[in-house]
């Protein structure tokens, strides 16, 4: 997470302001990292890879483990196979050697005899030769060929069993077997000698004093070497018990550090795949809340930078219709602006105007615009005609009652001067004789077609006023010549004081 | 290993922080292998806590060496409690074989014939070397082997006149049968051959060297530890008992000194037996006029052998 934090301020997006362009500043959240040649692999490669190696570590381990073991099980095995011989050869050896006492024996009871047989002693003497041949060159083959210190290998068990003294210690033995041999063999020469020589006193008192100690000694030496073997045969044992102590040891060094290494294995995989996932993640997220310039750095040639690719260009693709929608929206918004400043003429009584019609839907609405207003117009122009007509009617009604005003009022003036003076009411007496009853009739009808003629005529003023005010007002209307396309939407009220006011003609 | 396990557990929920989280992954696996060392190493130094008794007979030559070698291993193992006795060879074979003593020493090789035991075991801790020695007054420096069995055996030579030195009659000192230091005079410069001389009665180094000091023309034979300047060591064909003479195999007049056990199961025992092998006791034996054990080559065997055999 630090990382991430570290990189956000390198890469930290600009809040998108909708008017403003914004492909210009996209960046890649990653900082493009070095070449990576594990990222060119696809993830089932890696992955195979990751488990090779994890395979190749632990079986490493296994094999090292086993070979080290199979090692130290043939060292011992060699070990006691030259214990074993050599204990053979050693004990073949301590036969020989009784054997060489007993036939000194035999030689020197043979020559004692009263008739020595020649053919007896020269066979006992053949076979101490023999015998003395023979132990001598087992016990040199075993000084030159058998001693530990002659096999590192086997002195580097016994120091395994640190058990190194047990070198030195054969050397020790193996020189006082060699040194008591070497002294029992000249006193038995020198009794085989003095045998042939017939010197059978001086043989005797040798064999007695001499020969028979140092064999026992040479004997007694070569004993201790066999026993020595087998010394040398549990310090063996030890030193299988240091080594498979150490062979745990290396066991668990050796599983620690293969799982150590199988894990830096699958961590370097792991963070092949989970830190770019991360990354992208992260761009998606910050996508999500609106910063539509983020990017995805694409490293390597595997799935998750096909992945990324194709986010990118989802990225892409997204803003790009983005822009689209934005540009339609605008251009809808001047439309809409255009309209409504039209309608804004129609308010103002300007009916001729024509909205321009698109094959949007503000250019549908501006149609149905158009179409009122032509209703509106056509029927306001009808509306006009009626309220001139009725003007007129209304002016000659208004003429007319005055005339007759005027005429009733003079047929008032010529019966009340007729009647008023003494001559009218003489006149009347004397012309027709007609009752005072009869004139006063008259003169009330007179009196009622006076005031009706004038209520006629303050009827007929006001109508015209009225048809007066009502031609001003639909002549407020520029009703052009235009065609019939106009347009406006917006006067509701204008309309109702309109029809309010074409009713009232008509009422 | 479960704290183990808790350890790496933890680790790996540390990888959420992750650079941090990593060195410190690191440390944490590098103490646990740390841990698991120790872990293994203490296996290994555990278990030296020796106690019991030893009991030590035989060998007079050997005696000093074993004594201080006891004494030093007592210090070191406080548990333990070595006692030495001297006696003589044979009767520390007799001891040990007779389940009397836990190690015999000797100066000679247990007869296999006396003692069959199978399990007797010879261990070799040193070599001692051994050398003539005569009264002050006798002039001569060096004798022959064959000198040395004309004077011991045949008696050819009864006067010191006889080969160049003061007119003294010459006095062999002879030790009893039960000596080491005879057993391998006899094997190694007479050739088996009998002594005849002034028999001793009891077979010690410092009655040799007493009496050969006290007798003049008197020459006898002993331990090189036990020589001091009462009496006077002369040389064998020319060749003086020194360690280099010995090792080079020049010198004839030697032997092992051997520590005889019956197995050497017991720890105590095998654990004193080793102590003898060690640097510090052979040096310790060197200083005492033995000769440490590991300055024995092999050809010198041989060698000392030939020589041998060309003088009879």
């Amino acid at each position: 997470m630090n990382q991430s934090m570290s990189m956000k301020p390198q890469t930290t997006p600009r809040p998108i302001s909708s008017g403003t362009q914004i492909s210009s500043t996209r960046k890649p959240l990653m900082p493009p990292s070095r070449r990576n040649l594990v990222l060119d692999l696809p993830i089932a490669g890696r992955l195979t890879l990751g488990f090779l190696l994890a395979g190749l570590i632990a079986a490493l381990v296994a094999g090292i483990i086993g070979v080290q073991r199979s090692q130290s099980l043939s060292r011992q095995a060699s070990f006691y196979q030259s214990l074993l011989n050599t204990n053979t050869s050693l004990t073949t050896g301590a036969n020989f050697l009784e054997l060489m006492n007993t036939e000194t024996h035999a030689l020197l009871t043979e020559a004692q005899s009263s008739a020595p047989s020649q053919e007896t002693m020269t066979t006992d003497q053949q076979a101490i030769t023999n015998l003395t041949n023979q132990y001598n060159s087992i016990l040199t083959s075993y000084v030159a060929h058998d001693l530990v210190s002659q096999h590192p290998d086997q002195s580097a068990l016994l120091a395994e069993a640190n058990r190194s003294l047990q070198i030195s210690q054969q050397q020790t033995l193996a020189g006082s077997a060699l040194r008591t041999w070497k002294v029992y063999e000249l006193s038995q020469q020198q009794i085989v000698q003095d045998v042939t020589t017939g010197q059978l006193q001086d043989a005797q008192m040798l064999e007695r004093a001499q020969a028979e100690p140092t064999n026992a000694d040479a004997l007694s030496a070569i004993r201790s070497l066999i026993q020595f073997d087998e010394r040398l045969a549990s310090s063996v044992q030890e030193a299988a018990q240091v080594e498979e102590q150490a062979q745990i040891i290396t066991t668990i060094i050796g599983s620690v550090i293969a799982f150590l290494c199988i894990a830096l294995v699958g961590l370097f995989i792991s963070n092949t795949l989970v830190r770019r996932l991360r990354y992208l993640r992260e761009v998606t997220q910050a996508v999500e809340q609106g910063q539509i310039n983020m990017r995805v750095a694409v490293v390597g040639r595997d799935e998750i930078a096909d992945v990324s690719a194709s986010v990118n260009a989802m990225l892409e693709t997204i803003v790009g219709l983005l822009d689209e929608t934005r540009s339609q929206r605008d251009a809808l918004t001047n439309a809409a602006e255009h309209l409504f400043s039209e309608m804004r003429v129609v308010t103002a009584g300007e009916l001729r105007v024509n909205a321009p019609e698109h094959t949007d839907p503000i250019g549908m609405l501006a149609d149905a615009f158009n179409f009122t207003v032509g209703r509106f117009r056509r029927f306001l122009l009808r509306s006009q005609s009626t309220v001139e007509q009725a003007e007129l009617i209304a002016r000659r009604e208004m003429e007319r009652s005055e005339q007759f005003l005027k005429a009733i009022r003079s047929v008032q003036v010529t019966t009340s001067t007729a009647t008023t003076p003494l001559d009218l009411t003489s006149k009347l007496h004397r012309e027709t004789s007609v009752s005072e009853l009869e004139r006063e009739q008259k003169q009330e009808m007179i009196r009622q077609s006076i005031l009706f003629a004038q209520e006629m005529l303050s009827l007929a003023r006001h109508l015209a006023k009225v048809m007066r005010e009502m031609r001003v007002g639909i002549a407020d209307f520029q009703l052009g010549a235009l065609p019939d396309r106009r347009k406006g939407t917006q006067g509701e009220h204008q309309q109702e004081f309109l029809g309010v006011e074409q009713k009232t003609p008509r009422r | 290993m479960s704290n183990l396990l808790a350890i790496i557990i933890r680790s790996t929920r540390q990888e959420e922080s992750r650079r941090s989280g990593r060195k410190f992954r690191v440390i944490v696996l590098c103490c646990s292998l740390a841990f698991i060392m120790c872990g293994c190493l203490n296996q290994q130094t555990t278990g030296s806590n020796l106690s019991g008794h030893l009991l030590v007979v035989g060998s007079t030559a050997l005696q000093p060496l074993t004594s201080a070698a006891a004494t030093l291993f007592d210090q070191l193992h406080p548990g333990s409690h070595i006692v030495v006795q001297g006696g003589g060879s044979l009767s520390g074979l007799d001891a040990v074989t007779g389940h009397k003593a836990d190690i015999g020493d000797s100066d000679v090789y247990a007869d296999p014939a006396v003692y069959p035991d199978p399990n007797l075991t010879d261990h070799i801790v040193c070599v001692i070397p051994f050398t003539m020695i005569v009264n002050p007054d006798v002039s001569i420096s060096s004798l022959t082997t064959q000198q040395l069995i004309d004077i011991f055996s045949t008696g050819k030579y009864h006067n010191w006149l006889q080969l160049g030195g003061p007119d003294l009659p010459i006095v062999p000192v002879v030790r009893p049968g039960t000596s080491g230091t005879r057993a391998t005079f006899r094997k190694y410069i007479l050739g088996g051959r009998d002594e005849n001389g002034e028999l001793l009665q009891t077979d010690s180094s410092l009655t040799v060297r007493a009496t050969v000091a006290h007798t003049p023309g008197a020459i006898g034979y002993l331990a090189l530890s036990v020589l001091d300047s009462s009496v006077k060591a002369i040389a064998i064909n020319g060749q003086m008992a020194t360690p280099q003479n010995i090792e080079n195999g020049t010198y004839a007049y030697w032997g092992y000194e051997h520590m005889y056990t019956l197995g050497d199961d017991n720890p105590l025992l095998a654990a004193y037996l080793d102590f003898m092998l060690t640097p510090q006791i052979q040096q310790l034996a060197q200083k005492m006029g033995y000769i440490p054990i590991a300055n024995m080559k092999l050809p010198s065997a041989n060698l000392a052998v030939t020589e041998a055999r060309t003088t009879l």
